[in-house]
């Protein structure tokens, strides 16, 4: 079957994914600009540690450092070879370190970005056998868990954080799984006093303390308040990937599709983004917008084309909202659902599912909603209108 | 307000669903064009600076003309990590064009290139090794893709797949119905335990009930008519089993197959021992047949289908399967019907093959279902 699509994908695809190789205009043509964290005279912390590993290749706490600087990397430009490099330092070390549990930790986060969620919670666990104390390893093992859906488990992995971390990073880990399990309103109002209580201005994580405010700020309902701490998010953080995908669904939400556009424009390189981009472009009929569906497109076919898809909540939007192929775009819905199960990916599914008529999904769906006691007005209004 | 205290943490909470675009991969295409095969390859400007550092004016940019000065390290690079080869002879390559070419993730070289066959004589079955990069990325992916005769073949490389073999004509229709028929017959006749089953139920094929009492089937039509009606029923159940199971429509553990099989064969030797089952042979045949099936499907299935075009092999290697069992029975069974008036047929060849076969099959049961070893390594 998976050749057949294949099959199907190679012969419908659009003429421009076989463009012609081409002679650059002159010597000083750009092919790639690379970031400054990797160009070979800067003294970045890349460039330092690969030194010190070049005089002394056992120098485990600078294969540390480097995977961390790699992961960081990944994370800054979203590019997955970052992982691979890092991913590499591991596997060569891992076996023979003294610092297992550290090496555990990395390539379980390392495994969290290829979606393999279950393997990086066995990495995780075994991190946390050796050392307990780490907050980084509990924090991590709470996303992953709050990722696949087990909101429970999450927040029982937060709470060793109070006394190991800072009492904003502690909680900012628990409340965001107690907002999703019936605590919605009292766990955004302990958060916002907590952080009123600390000076957060020197905090570099506090992009994602604000993301965590909006996301909650716009499940209860708050709009206004979410739209400002996405800005306060924006500003932390101004190319914040996550953070600029979860602020435009939510102007998306609104249909407030211009600002998307003014957001959006410039940063299209990733993926996410410019499904987004695409998804306002569409709405405002604007000439860009065939453009970058078929970059889209040509993303999309060479994802396939490798044989191991994982970005199925993606291309889900793509299909729903994009070729408005409302079927194909159900079948990814339910994989991601099997796989994640964060509140978009469980209103993607509900939503299709409703359309679908797959009442099996739909109460399983339903189900896992009251079983959690999971509070979103989206996903309210969303079942409240399928059962008038 | 209180100044708290700074913790650096990764906070990798984030980035789960943040990412630009697809990991590493490289593009190879093949394809004829007039009397050569041409290939293109492409490899990421990003993956080759990873490996060379092309940025030698240290300005953070990679121009056309820092590629360009690095062209002949490039393709040494590429080509000894490729190859094409027939046997111990390996394909020459003779680079056509050096040139650049995008892809959704950003600009990659692309080489165009001659392949050179050993004596000038192109071959549609070859092997091919592709070991780019997998020792600095292994999430790092080489797609190969021939065009052959309007048909694309793709492959894709990874780290733990390093090495393919080709044979851009087997998809030819012929060729693929005798390769699965030879398979099929080849399958019976090494498969030891579906000779052994049906050798037990063709022991009593010659044989008739008198009351309680077997004695030999005078009639060779009514032997026959016996022999037909197992081997036919065998034939059916185990036909649908083979089908279902390698279209996937019902999927078994095959410890479980395996171990079942082995049982069956205890079975039926044991009823020959006993005489205790009021069941017709064919029956029994039927019902363990199904069975059987499985087995023959996981067989097939380890033979790698292309699941494109399912149905040929499906056919041929069942076709193979029955003529391989017609050929066994066709040769055993004329043995038993002479055998069957020696007044020791029933002692020596009913009870003592019936033990044997009873113990043989034990043994597999044990092995099978215990994952434990008796007599086999």
């Amino acid at each position: 079957m998976k050749h057949f699509l294949l099959l199907i994908l190679i012969l419908f695809i659009p003429s421009q994914v076989f463009s012609k190789p081409y002679l650059p205009e002159n010597d000083n043509y750009v092919l790639l600009k690379l970031p400054s964290e990797i160009i070979g005279n800067k003294k970045s912390k890349i460039n330092i540690l690969k030194d010190k590993i070049g005089k002394n290749p056992e120098d485990e706490y600078s294969l540390v450092e480097l995977t961390k600087e790699y992961i960081k990397l990944g994370r800054k430009t979203s590019d997955p070879r970052y992982f691979s490099y890092a991913n590499l330092i591991v596997e060569k070390t891992i076996d023979k370190s003294q610092r297992k549990s550290e090496f555990y930790l990395l390539r379980g986060t390392i495994k969290q970005y290829n979606h393999n969620f279950i393997s990086a919670l066995e990495d995780l666990n075994k991190s946390l056998e050796i050392n307990r104390h780490d907050p980084q390893a509990w924090l991590t093992r709470a996303s992953v868990l709050q990722v696949i859906g087990k909101y429970n488990e999450a927040k029982k992995s937060c709470i060793p954080l109070i006394g190991l971390t800072n009492e904003v990073i502690s909680s900012a880990c628990i409340v965001s799984s107690t907002s999703l399990l019936g605590g919605l309103n009292q766990s955004i109002s302990t958060f916002e006093n907590i952080i009123q209580k600390n000076d957060i201005s020197s905090l570099s994580e506090k992009g994602w303390i604000y993301s965590i405010l909006a996301e909650m700020k716009e499940r209860s309902g708050d709009f206004s308040g979410a739209e400002k701490y996405y800005k306060l998010g924006l500003n932390a953080e101004v190319d914040s990937v996550s953070l600029l995908t979860s602020y435009s669904d939510f102007l998306i939400s609104q249909k407030r599709y211009k600002e998307v556009v003014s957001l959006l424009s410039n940063k299209s390189s990733s993926e996410s983004l410019l499904v987004r981009l695409s998804i306002a472009e569409k709405k405002l009929s604007l000439p860009q917008y065939e453009e970058d569906l078929s970059k889209l497109k040509k993303m999309f076919f060479e994802e396939h084309l490798r044989g191991d898809f994982i970005h199925y909540r993606e291309e889900c939007l793509y299909d729903l909202y994009l070729l408005e192929d409302v079927e194909s775009a159900y079948l990814l819905a339910v994989k991601n659902w099997n796989i994640q199960k964060e509140p978009i990916d469980i209103f993607l599914v509900l939503n299709l599912a409703m359309k679908a008529n797959d009442k099996k999904t739909i109460d399983e769906v339903i189900l896992f909603i009251k079983e959690n006691k999971l509070e979103d007005v989206r996903l309210n209004k969303l079942i409240k209108d399928f059962q008038n | 307000m209180k100044k708290i205290f700074f913790i650096i943490l990764l906070v990798l909470i984030i980035p789960i669903n943040a990412y630009a675009h697809k990991p590493s991969d490289s593009y190879i295409t093949l394809k004829r064009d007039g009397l050569n095969i041409i290939g293109k390859w492409d490899i990421a400007i990003i993956d080759l600076n990873y490996v060379f550092s092309l940025d030698s004016d240290l300005n953070g940019e990679i121009t056309w003309g820092e590629v360009k000065n690095a062209k002949q390290k490039i393709i040494d690079y590429a080509f000894n990590r490729f190859s094409i080869s027939l046997g111990e002879e390996k394909c020459k390559f003779e680079l056509k064009d050096f040139l650049i070419e995008d892809h959704s993730d950003g600009h990659y070289i692309s080489l165009l290139f001659y392949v050179l066959f050993p004596e000038n004589k192109i071959k549609t079955v070859f092997d091919i090794k592709y070991n780019l990069l997998f020792d600095l990325d292994s999430q790092h992916r080489g797609i190969l893709q021939i065009i052959h005769k309007e048909r694309l073949i793709t492959t894709i490389f990874s780290k733990d797949h390093k090495n393919e073999h080709f044979d851009l004509d087997s998809n030819n229709l012929i060729k693929t119905f005798i390769r699965f028929l030879r398979e099929g017959i080849w399958h019976i006749w090494i498969g030891f335990d579906h000779i052994l089953f049906l050798l037990s139920l063709l022991l009593t094929s010659v044989l008739i009930y008198k009351g309680n009492v077997l004695i030999p089937e005078r009639s060779f039509k009514v032997a026959l008519f016996n022999l037909v009606k197992i081997v036919t029923a065998f034939t059916i159940s185990h036909s649908f089993t083979l089908a279902i199971a390698t279209l996937k429509i019902v999927q078994l553990d095959s410890r479980f197959i395996e171990s079942a099989i082995a049982l069956s064969i205890m079975i039926a030797s044991f009823k020959n021992i006993l005489n205790f089952s009021k069941f017709k042979n064919w029956v029994v045949a039927f019902f363990f047949g199904l069975i059987h099936g499985f087995g023959f499907s996981s067989v097939l299935l380890d033979l790698g289908l292309n699941e494109k075009n399912i149905f040929i092999p499906l056919l041929s290697f069942n076709i193979g399967v029955e003529l391989g069992q017609l050929a066994i029975v066709a040769f055993i069974f004329p043995i038993l019907f002479y055998l069957k008036d020696n007044k020791n047929y029933k002692l020596f060849i009913l009870n003592a093959g019936s033990v044997i076969i009873f113990i043989i099959s034990f043994i597999w049961f044990i092995e099978r279902a215990f994952n434990f070893s008796i007599i086999t390594n």
